[in-house]
């Protein structure tokens, strides 16, 4: 438990630190304007620095780990699951457009959560349906028909 | 941050320009409603001149004129969308002075070039103001005394490498003066700034102190421009002041599609938009926001253009922003 | 100034036939645009200007008040119920309203959410109504080295509201600062840290981030978990908070609506950063700090009622300097303009009929949504009896369609996604997410104002000490951070003891 405690406090200062050197680094680049309201790279660097320092106590202190959790193996299949399902849905909702995206997302996700085929059919089919006639049509906020709708004469 | 807002029905507009795209235009047009892309938020001036300006499109052009803010990266979002939009006459931008400067101070390669240009909608002077009770009662009072304490002197401007701001820029390096430049997000809370006494004078579009100057809350010392203001008329221009400026820098605002839109699709956009910019509720507006009107159609703006990006070089390069991409 | 005899003559055309169902529709609208993620209030105000060209102006104005007071409201809805900030000042509403209704106490925390948002606006638009001329004396006095200070004020606040360790916040906290710098340049408008991709020249969109970090993390996060997980939260019980509860909040509710007046009159901050600052001091100020993030309803109280408490704070400025304190005032004062009302002094000299009106629409607008959130509260509070199987997938797509509907932009969609997985891997190491989010709002003023600040001050950071309203901000910022040091010492060595 203290391991994974340690291994987040490390991630967490490896990103930190690696922040702050593309900002170090970038800060370079940018135009040390003559006039303009003082050097553009003062907070950048300072915040940097900061960072820089916050990361090494990360390392050094050995913080007390937070709440476990108990989920397991069980627990790691399903997030990758959702992860994966998710990361499809951002990359294909303009492609395929909400209704059938959101239909086929929801239910590739209620199953991941381990819901009943019969309990997970209705929700799914009906929340993309509501959603756009929520949004789209009341609201008219315009979301993604999708590009193989109309090839589908819709 | 960035929180952005839409207009859903504007949205809608467009969607219907992306449903229908490929049909002919120029002897029906307009067939639909056109878009007026504003690049700043809603809620601006520039907002509020736009959507006075579309309110009463239909019985001038023949098709409602639907208002989009697509704020961003100082503008540079918006009229981008609009350059690379269809040049089809149905996306029209409402551009900017920010259109001359993006080039020179290496934002974006985004220029007038880019455009067709329908017409120019205002040039605003820039005024120089303090707080009605400060010690300075004339523009030479301040002069003498930023003269003998280089530096000392703090103006709040509206943005750096804004008007305003390259307008005191030049002023100074004319006089051998050492201003200290204080940039705000717009003329208003640079506005505020003055007002509470925390920045000594104000350089601002002339129109954002109306309010103060009227409450007299505000005294202009001078005004950045050739002619005296309609509005402002007790107040002199910088060379009544006592110190011509060699270049005179004019914030504007104007209309203009993507190139390659075809001309007699132009002419229509130009007879519409004259009719609306010739229209009581706008020109009222107009007056009551003491934005001067000003009308150079086509060549006209053109040239005015082509004026103003040759003397923002020298200014650009005073204030140390220009970044020549 | 104020006029009683102006102010009832502006209720009497409020509450005539002409006026008031406007002030009906905006209120309804403001509640389901301000519940619903990635719409929020400052659209729907936008969206409704073009109507109002063809109304009365005050009829247009009452209806996008109403809009306004009862979106920031709404937000806390969805807070409570699926731990998705409505808006982002509903942010810190989540850190107890959302645990109260995992207890099964959904119905009481809405309850106490809507009386609490009432209360907060109902003080803030009495205080505009009165003190306008002398609150706008009071805006006046703060200035780039104030801003600045507020700004440390509120993150230093915020990095102690996990609690459990202040370095881990203070890791968030400066997350957050490093997402707020990528885009551009606060002063000088020249592009940094965008890599070269065009979808983040202005920045991250700072809704897709949030929704990302708190809404969507909580659904991959009970995903997860779900085997062992209760199906669902136990029965809605009362509705109503009784009296006598909300009658002991009073301490609570003085120094939100302060807060919430005073973060509201600053222009630039709003009532994301009024609601998390008063949170957090009422977290810090309670007996048992612990008990908050598990279900105190104070919680709720507090972050509620500095939300609506800065709303007309807010205004203040818009109305009396034509600044805007926040984005959607500066849609509002769009409208104004577009009625041919200059905001600014003189129109409270030349239309003072006009200014009682726009006090009479606030304050009837803060009542209104208080009578249609208490009706609401049993219906709304059903959601979460849905099972969380079904549920949790469920806010996954409404989180990321609510991204995609903020600009239309399919990229946002995959900044909500990232967030989603950064925000559970926060989770788990132990980070809060609140501090990122509220250091992505107030880095940029942070910084651009430390810029202003110090040219103020002629290149000298001495601005500072010489500046009493700024010391002090800078000094409580001190003060606070310390005692949550020493807290949380205490904490460990009782914990190890």
């Amino acid at each position: 438990m203290l391991r994974r405690a340690l291994a987040g406090d490390i991630v967490a200062a490896l990103v930190l630190a690696s922040g702050a050197a593309v900002i170090l680094q970038q800060s370079t680049t940018w135009p040390a304007a003559a006039d303009v309201a003082g050097n553009p790279v003062v907070f950048p660097r300072m915040v940097a620095a900061i960072m820089l320092a916050v990361a090494a106590l990360l390392v050094g202190l050995k913080l007390p780990a937070p709440d476990p959790d108990e989920a397991g193996a069980e627990g790691a299949r399903r997030i990758a699951l959702a992860f994966l399902v998710t990361a499809a849905l951002a990359a294909g909702l303009d492609t395929i457009g909400l209704v059938p995206g959101g239909f086929l997302y929801v239910l590739a996700m209620q199953r991941i959560a381990g819901a009943p085929l019969r309990l997970a059919a209705p929700f799914a089919i009906a929340a993309p349906i509501v959603i756009w006639l929520a949004f789209a049509t009341a609201l008219k906020v315009p979301l993604p028909w999708g590009r193989l709708m109309p090839a589908l004469g819709w | 941050m960035r929180i952005t807002r839409r207009q859903f029905s504007a949205s809608v507009a467009a969607a219907s320009v992306a449903a229908s795209a490929g049909g002919a235009f120029a002897a029906g047009f307009p067939e639909r409603d056109i878009t007026l892309v504003v690049p700043w938020a809603a809620g601006g001036g520039t907002d509020a001149l736009g959507r006075t300006l579309a309110k009463n499109a239909k019985q001038y052009i023949g098709a409602n004129v639907a208002v989009v803010n697509r704020p961003g990266g100082t503008g540079v979002q918006g009229m981008q969308s609009v350059a690379q939009a269809k040049p089809d006459g149905y996306t029209v931008g409402l551009v900017t002075f920010h259109l001359s400067s993006y080039r020179l101070t290496g934002l974006s390669q985004l220029s007038y070039r880019e455009f067709e240009p329908i017409m120019l909608l205002n040039r605003s002077p820039t005024g120089f103001l303090v707080r009605a009770d400060s010690p300075y009662k004339s523009m030479k009072d301040l002069v003498d005394y930023a003269k003998a304490n280089p530096g000392v002197v703090t103006i709040a401007t509206s943005g750096a490498g804004a008007v305003p701001h390259l307008s005191a820029a030049l002023l100074a390096k004319q006089l051998g003066l050492k201003f200290t430049f204080v940039p705000f997000d717009g003329g208003a809370p640079a506005r505020t700034a003055v007002l509470g006494g925390h920045v000594t004078m104000l350089v601002v579009n002339s129109e954002e102190a109306l309010q103060f100057y009227k409450a007299k809350q505000l005294r202009f010392l001078a005004l950045n421009s050739a002619e005296r203001h309609p509005t402002f008329p007790d107040v002199p221009t910088i060379a009544e002041a006592g110190f011509p400026l060699a270049t005179l820098l004019l914030d504007w605002r104007g209309l203009a599609v993507p190139k390659g839109t075809p001309p007699d699709v132009i002419k229509t956009l130009t007879e519409g938009f004259r009719k609306m910019s010739e229209d009581a509720d706008y020109k009222r507006l107009m007056d009551e926001m003491a934005l001067p009107r000003a009308n150079a159609e086509g060549e006209k703006f053109t040239a005015f253009l082509e004026d103003i990006e040759k003397a923002l070089e020298p200014a650009l390069a005073e204030v140390g922003l220009l970044k020549k991409i | 100034m104020f006029d009683p005899a102006l102010l009832l003559a502006g209720f009497a055309s409020i509450f005539s036939v002409k006026i008031f169902p406007f002030l009906l529709i905006g209120s309804i609208l403001g509640i389901v645009v301000g519940a619903i993620p990635g719409l929020t209030a400052t659209m729907a105000i936008a969206l409704l200007i073009p109507f109002t060209f063809a109304m009365e102006p005050i009829a247009g104005i009452v209806m996008l008040l109403a809009i306004y007071a009862s979106g920031i409201y709404a937000g806390g809805i969805a807070s409570i119920l699926i731990r998705t900030p409505g808006t982002p000042a509903a942010a810190a509403t989540l850190l107890d309203g959302y645990p109260m209704a995992q207890k099964g106490e959904a119905g009481r925390a809405i309850g106490i959410a809507t009386i609490s948002s009432g209360i907060g606006g109902l003080f803030s638009a009495l205080a505009l109504t009165l003190f306008a001329p002398l609150l706008a004396t009071v805006a006046l006095r703060f200035s780039a080295p104030e801003y600045f200070a507020l700004a440390v004020f509120g993150l230093s606040v915020t990095m102690g509201l996990s609690g459990k360790s202040l370095l881990r916040g203070f890791a968030a906290v400066l997350l957050g600062l490093s997402i707020g710098m990528i885009g551009v340049d606060p002063i000088g408008g020249f592009p940094r840290l965008n890599f070269g991709f065009a979808e983040v020249s202005g920045g991250f969109n700072f809704v897709a981030v949030m929704i990302g970090l708190f809404s969507l993390s909580e659904a991959f996060r009970q995903i997860e978990q779900m085997s062992i997980l209760p199906p669902k939260p136990p029965a809605v019980r009362d509705v109503l908070p009784k009296i006598a509860e909300i009658l002991g909040m009073w301490r609570i509710y003085l120094r939100s609506c302060v807060y919430g007046l005073v973060v509201g009159i600053t222009p630039g901050v709003g009532a994301e950063t009024s609601s998390f600052l008063s949170y957090a001091e009422t977290k810090r100020r309670d007996k048992d700090p612990s008990r908050f993030g598990k279900g105190a309803p104070e919680g709720v109280a507090a972050a509620q009622s500095a939300e609506n408490g800065s709303t007309g704070g807010d205004l203040l400025p818009m109305l009396t300097l034509g600044v805007p304190g926040d984005a959607a005032t500066a849609v509002l004062m769009g409208a104004l303009t577009i009625h041919n009302l200059q905001p600014g002094p003189m129109l409270f000299q030349e239309r003072p009929d006009l200014t009682h009106q726009i006090f009479a629409g606030m304050i009837s607008a803060n009542v209104m949504f208080v009578v249609l959130g208490l009706l609401g509260a049993r219906l709304f509070a059903r959601i979460v009896q849905i099972d969380r199987r079904i549920l949790a997938p469920l806010v996954c797509l409404l989180s990321l369609v609510g991204a995609y509907a903020i600009d239309n932009n399919p990229f946002d969609v995959w900044v909500t996604f990232v967030f989603g997985v950064i925000g559970w891997l926060m989770q788990r190491g132990g980070f809060p997410v609140s501090p990122v989010v509220l250091a992505i709002i107030l880095g940029p003023m942070m910084e651009s104002n430390l810029r202003r600040a110090l040219i103020m001050g002629l290149g000298s950071p001495a601005i500072f000490l010489q500046r009493p309203i700024a010391l002090f901000l800078l000094a409580v910022a001190a003060i606070s951070l310390f005692a949550v040091l020493r807290r949380s010492r205490r904490e460990r060595r009782e914990a190890a003891a």
